[in-house]
């Protein structure tokens, strides 16, 4: 159904002949999260403190539109649009109770009320970029990619250093073929926004479209998950209205998604802040600062939430894995036996801490913990190869069992014939003597990787075919 | 095993459908069929309130003439119980299981009709996992099509005996498929003449230890996917008997772990080998590309792995027909709300274009969570129309105002395809724009009237039976079943209609593709030019053509031994 122009004078006329003959929406708050059904409560009463005063028009629209808002941040859209026509009835002029119930309409997928009500708002304020902006989006969704290129070229006139606009204008010739034209609007698209690497698939697409192929694959296998947008500072401001830790974890989980590591961290900071006894906030911190390159901060995070929650899995996991990637292995394995108990298929937790018991110096126990991995997880061809290793060239000769080592990576290698499971039935030979065999695997490999030009891999092969060439040709240590 | 090109022969048979014929009506529907017919089935989801994304995920259904009579069977996946010790809003009696539907069609009012009785217990097929989808295909080359039921939990495999019934040969799938499977297909991927099977997984869900998620209004919602680790698909292979061996990591299927949801078994990129496209929620699609030893990755490239904008979606559903009629398959994928359904067309060169605001497709989609899909052509004028069932995956706070405890309805929608550039809104299938949790969609003729029918599923609700209106004319239609020597559907083989003036229309004989659904193998033309001749392409590459083809009926064409 369409919601557009018709249906928010006739609220308009209601609210401004009569004050409020039509009953504002009460939507049940029970269950939201207390710091939200508080913010609304507190807009609603600031509102109902400012009807049938004196009070001037602008400030009622302004209360009446920040209460319609909220409830459009908070995805609540009859609420909204029922405030958003109040305020406008208040305060016709302010284009923003006008713009926000046509991106309402927009969010919704009711594109045809939206453009009719972006295009209007266009004639009566010319010189808002955002607008204009919106609408070409609008009617780019729409297929209308003759009009979309004229709001959009409106747009770029009044704020041409937008990288989003220009990213747009590269939709809209990419709609129309004009391959060339795409390509000068994403490179200026590109070259605002940087770290905008989804902008570089687009691209892709528009040298294909000239026949540059190279150039295409270039750019398509460059794409990454950070968008660009255009600068919208209204629809910002809906933004900012949400509030509370579910609202900030929600804000950060979406910026993480998008690849926005620094503003991810600061919406789980925020809702940290929210919540002092949230083991998840400081979770989801520690991971954003941890792929922010931030170890001390994540593990500080990572170690609050402990602190709070000392069964917490993921911070379990995630510390362990911090830990040993920063080689400071025995500080890891506490955690990653933890996570281990709390979820035994994990297969990674489970070879990090074989491999963090291995690099402590207790290879007896990593030989230990593989067996149980390999037990309760048979499948994994992974822990299967790393048990595999070993078996056939652990540091301790003692602990090494060849014909259990050939049996399990010539399974590997069933399963997945590559050099490197070649290279482990190669091991396990050579432990169990068969010096010959194993010098025969070895050159398999040497030979696959002079013929498919791998100069690293034959290197690294030709070092293994002069180690089993040496009598005994028993591994001697871990490789 | 297959035989050589070589030494191929070729039989042909006609087989005559539905004998009663009936003058067009005016202005097709697809009417939703009553209990009159005996079609009834109640999807339960076991919701007991803490919203785990597993119980409004599924589930599918399939079409399946299980007993070879002629007319498609109906299976239905059922839900099930998530936690026996919680209390669901929605109770159940009983033990929820998959249901088999037996399908025995019936002249009455001078027309012919489906008549349905439940024959689960007869047929044996005691299925009681927590269901999501269905695929079929005939695993052990007796000429039966077998059925296999994804789940979360663990996968099963149902023989079909050739009596009427169902044994669970779960066993021969070799290590057991467990997790959480989704859509999967049965594809012979290396050429050898048997359905191996691709089973797309989604991700590793902690039912015992569930993550909360919020909506936008910080009210408890679903989790999406990204809040989970992807788990990686399966790919086994049919030893020729019908047991099979996991083999993901010979073919390198075990590189990535991606929440995939639909699986279509194509030739979209060629004649030669056969590619499979997945849709993963969220994440990039896969095309992977056989060579009969190993998959290639080729999404990225081929320009199907994410929209034009390199946003990678929400991927539910997934179908693959010719919709502009030019001779080759283009891609649809389903996607979320404020994500358009989107349209990859092919461009005859294995390289796709994002065509989906061209086509009018974004407006028609953006408002909607979709999943099922299927390409019909309801109006008879020889291009396919797209149906299409929707339902969210996040919370609808007006209705979660209201009090529904599932507050996730939403309309489907069909779109007219006006000339093969354009889609439109088609007020002719009110049984799919009632709101409902619409999930799985299967395309299937269950009248064998010469036009295709829907199946349509719901996340706590009724399934619904949509019967295309308005018979087709005697000599409108052209129906093709196709299949192997073994009497079993012939997957992937291509019919390519070619008018007089060149042109070509494509179909392809599969069941896979939508989302957890399987579809009738059989194809169907409508609107063709008088005059034209039909060329079959089977899998192994043998091409057999028909000059002058016979209207108004199912001619069966099967592959012949050496």
């Amino acid at each position: 159904m369409r919601r557009g122009t018709a249906g928010a004078v006739l609220a308009i006329l209601a609210i401004g002949s009569a004050g409020a003959q039509e009953e504002p929406p009460t939507p049940d708050l029970s269950a939201l999260e207390p710091a939200v059904a508080e913010q609304i409560t507190v807009l609603r009463t600031g509102v109902d403190s400012l009807e049938g005063t004196s009070a001037p028009a602008e400030e009622l629209a302004a209360a009446r539109g920040e209460l319609g808002m909220a409830y459009h941040a908070y995805g609540m859209g009859d609420a909204a649009r029922y405030w958003y026509a109040a305020a406008a009835a208040a305060a016709p002029e302010d284009a923003r109770w006008s713009y926000y119930p046509a991106r309402l309409a927009q969010q919704e997928g009711d594109l045809a009320s939206a453009e009719e009500d972006l295009d209007l708002l266009a004639t009566r304020s010319p010189d808002v970029p955002q607008v204009w902006a919106r609408l070409g989006e609008v009617q780019l969704d729409r297929g209308e990619a003759a009009a979309a290129g004229e709001s959009l070229a409106r747009a770029f006139a009044l704020s041409p250093h937008d990288p989003g606009i220009s990213f747009l204008l590269g939709q809209v010739a990419l709609s129309e073929r004009r391959w060339a034209d795409a390509v000068a609007h994403l490179e200026r698209a590109q070259a605002g926004a940087p770290r905008a690497d989804r902008i570089h698939y687009s691209l892709g697409l528009a040298y294909r479209g000239l026949g540059a192929d190279e150039l295409a694959r270039q750019e398509m296998e460059k794409r990454g998950d950070v968008g660009v947008r255009f600068l919208d500072p209204w629809d910002d401001a809906l933004t900012d209205m949400e509030t509370g830790e579910r609202l900030f974890l929600l804000r950060g989980r979406q910026a993480f998604a998008a690849g926005a590591y620094e503003d991810a961290a600061a919406a789980f900071r925020q809702a940290a802040e929210f919540a002092p006894e949230s083991a998840r906030a400081r979770v989801n911190l520690g991971t954003a600062l941890g792929t922010l390159g931030d170890t001390d901060g994540a593990l500080a995070a990572y170690e609050e939430a402990l602190e709070i929650d000392p069964r917490n899995v993921t911070a379990h996991y995630n510390v362990g894995q911090l830990l040993a990637g920063l080689g400071r292995w025995r500080e890891a394995l506490g955690h990653l036996r933890a996570a281990v108990e709390a979820n035994p298929d994990d297969e990674d937790a489970r070879l990090t801490e074989a491999e963090a018991l291995l690099r402590s110096g207790d290879p007896i126990a990593a030989g230990a913990r593989l067996s149980e991995a390999h037990d309760a997880l048979p499948t994994s061809g992974r822990i299967a190869a790393a048990y595999a290793r070993l078996l056939a060239a652990g540091p301790v000769l003692e602990e090494r069992d060849g014909a259990r080592a050939l049996m399990l990576a010539q399974q590997v290698y069933q399963a997945r014939p590559t050099p490197d499971s070649a290279h482990l039935v190669a091991l396990a030979l050579a432990e169990l003597g068969h010096c010959e065999q194993a010098l025969e695997w070895e050159r398999k490999i040497v030979d696959a990787a002079r013929e498919a030009g791998e100069a690293e891999l034959e290197q690294r092969a030709s070092a293994g075919l002069a180690a089993f060439s040496r009598d005994p040709c028993r591994p001697g240590t871990t490789p | 095993m297959r035989p050589s090109p070589l030494q191929a022969a070729l039989s042909v048979a006609l087989i005559f459908g539905a004998a009663v014929a009936r003058g067009g009506e005016e202005s097709p529907r697809l009417e939703e069929v009553g209990a009159e017919t005996g079609f009834a089935f109640h999807h339960v989801n076991g919701m007991t309130g803490l919203r785990h994304l597993v119980e409004m995920t599924g589930a599918g259904a399939g079409w399946i003439d299980f007993d070879s009579d002629g007319d498609l069977d109906a299976l239905l996946v059922q839900g099930g119980v998530l936690d026996p010790d919680r209390p669901s809003p929605e109770p159940w009696q009983g033990t929820p299981h998959d249901t088999l539907l037996r399908n025995d069609l019936v002249v009455a009012d001078g027309s012919v009709q489906p008549r349905f009785v439940d024959w689960t217990a007869a047929g044996g097929l005691a299925s009681e996992g927590y269901g999501m989808g269905v695929a079929t295909g005939d695993v052990n080359l007796d000429g039966w099509p077998d059925l296999l039921i994804t789940n979360f939990g663990t996968d099963r495999l149902w023989r079909n005996r050739g009596d009427g019934s169902f044994e669970d040969a779960s066993a021969d799938l070799g290590t057991p498929v467990e997790g959480w499977s989704t859509s999967a297909s049965f594809v012979d991927v290396d050429a050898d003449g048997d359905p191996d099977l691709y089973i797309g997984r989604y991700v590793d869900y902690p039912l015992a230890d569930p993550i909360t998620c919020y909506a936008p209004s910080s009210r408890v919602d679903y989790c999406g996917p990204s809040a989970f680790r992807g788990v990686r698909d399966r790919l086994l292979r049919n030893r020729g008997d019908g047991t099979f061996e996991d083999v993901s990591g010979l073919f390198g299927i075990d590189r990535v772990a991606e929440p995939a949801l639909g699986v279509v078994a194509t030739t979209a990129a060629g004649e030669t080998g056969v590619q499979i496209y997945v849709a993963n929620d969220g994440r990039p699609n896969l095309l992977w590309s056989f060579d009969g030893r190993e998959a290639g990755e080729e999404a990225l490239l081929a320009g199907v792995a994410v929209n034009r904008m390199g946003e990678p979606e929400a991927g539910m559903g997934i179908a693959a027909e010719d919709f502009d009629n030019d001779g080759d398959e283009d891609f649809l994928v389903t996607h979320l709300t404020a994500e358009t359904d989107t349209l990859y067309v092919n461009e005859g060169d294995g390289l796709f274009e994002d065509r989906t605001l061209e086509t009018g497709l974004g407006e028609g989609s953006l408002a909607v969570t979709s999943f099922g899909v299927s390409w019909i052509d309801v109006d008879g004028d020889g291009w396919l129309d797209l149906a299409v069932t929707s339902g969210a995956v996040r919370i609808l706070e007006e209705q979660a105002a209201r009090g529904m405890s599932l507050p996730l309805e939403q309309p489907g929608h069909l779109l007219r395809n006006v000339d093969g550039r354009r889609l439109v809104p088609f007020d002719a299938a009110p049984g799919l724009a009632r709101p409902g949790v619409g999930r799985g969609l299967a395309a299937g003729d269950v009248d064998n009237d010469g036009d295709t029918d829907l199946l349509a599923t719901y996340n706590g609700g009724d399934a619904r039976l949509l019967e295309l209106s308005g018979r087709p004319e005697h000599g409108e239609w052209l129906g093709v079943r196709a299949t192997d020597l073994h009497g079993a559907p012939a997957a992937g083989t291509v019919l390519l209609w070619e008018g007089p003036d060149g042109s070509l229309i494509r179909r392809t004989v599969r069941t896979d593709g939508s989302y957890l659904s399987a579809r009738d193998p059989r194809v169907q033309w409508r609107g063709l030019s008088t005059d034209g001749s039909l060329l079959l392409r089977w899998p192994d590459g043998r091409r057999i053509r028909w000059l002058q083809p016979v209207r108004g009926v199912y001619a069966t064409f099967r592959e012949a031994a050496p």
